[in-house]
């Protein structure tokens, strides 16, 4: 009589700890979400800054777009592409003046690159002033100026 | 590392400790965000030609100006009759320390308003600089605006 070899069959853990931080890994990068409110630049980095901690208020974040020697791109905001130039000015506004129509308190965060020119980003100041404005707000309107945290 | 059980070969697969270590970098890795933290400075905007109540300019502000002397130069920073025009923003901070003052000393309270007049060619690290010195130095009212006419230092 013959003996029939036992086979115990257990299940490997490892392969099983490779393929769970493999989709760990796949979902955190295809969930990533990409932060379309900031574009890449280098902020102004004042050191120390007397900066003051982000409320809880809602913000409409825009972005000067740097280009080449100072100049900027365009303005961004909420994904929307506003050329610097007047007529882009007068639309960048319009676009502010619905942010503040749909909520009074939302604050216009600036955020500029340290080596713009000032006369790319004082277009951004007009336009935020001629929203308030135009949304018929009776406080002034409420600026950020966006620098790099201080270490 | 191994070990004899009887006749059985007891061993610890060093490849798929590699293969785990290594994903947790990755996960690590991807999780982490490298980009540098951002904090803000906040200021009143009112209408230029409205007056508001929140910002009504009582008395005449202290006007600090940012103007370049040329394309690629420093910044100089000069206090609207105070002080002489300075390139340096360590000094431009004294001075406006000094107006600030403590106590008896000081020449403006601390809601005094105070405006940043900024020379649209003037860099935007600038202008934020001079802004955060007005602050640092405690003035608690303090808003930024377009130079009038422009500007290039005299």
């Amino acid at each position: 009589m013959r003996t029939q070899a036992r086979h115990i069959s257990v299940p490997g853990i490892t392969p099983l700890v490779d393929v769970v931080f493999l989709l760990i890994v796949f979902f955190v990068l295809v969930s990533r979400v990409v932060d379309l409110d900031r574009v890449s630049m280098d902020l102004p980095a004042p050191n120390p800054a007397a900066t003051l901690p982000r409320g809880e208020h809602s913000v409409a974040v825009v972005n000067v777009v740097p280009g080449d020697d100072g100049r900027a791109l365009g303005y961004r905001l909420n994904g929307a592409m506003y050329v610097a130039d007047p007529s882009g000015h007068a639309s960048l506004g319009d676009a502010l003046a619905a942010e503040l129509q749909a909520d009074s308190t939302t604050a216009v965060l600036i955020r500029a690159d340290r080596d713009a020119r000032s006369s790319t980003v004082l277009p951004v100041l007009h336009a935020a002033r001629r929203a308030a404005a135009q949304a018929g707000m009776k406080h002034p309107v409420r600026v950020e100026l966006a620098v790099e945290a201080s270490r | 590392m191994r070990r004899r059980c009887g006749s059985v070969l007891i061993g610890l697969n060093i490849a798929s400790m590699i293969d785990v270590v290594f994903l947790l970098l990755m996960y690590f890795m991807v999780a982490t965000d490298f980009s540098p933290a951002e904090e803000s400075f906040r200021m009143d905007l009112p209408d230029r030609y409205v007056g508001s109540e929140a910002f009504t300019l009582q008395d005449h502000p202290l006007q600090i100006e940012v103007l370049t002397a040329g394309a690629r130069t420093r910044p100089i920073y000069a206090i609207a009759g105070w002080g002489t025009p300075t390139g340096s923003i360590d000094t431009l901070r004294g001075q406006l320390d000094r107006l600030r003052g403590d106590g008896g000393s000081a020449y403006f309270t601390a809601d005094h308003p105070v405006e940043i007049l900024v020379s649209p060619a003037v860099a935007w690290a600038a202008a934020v600089e001079a802004f955060n010195a007005a602050l640092t130095a405690g003035f608690t009212h303090v808003r930024l605006d377009e130079r009038p006419g422009g500007g290039v230092a005299p």
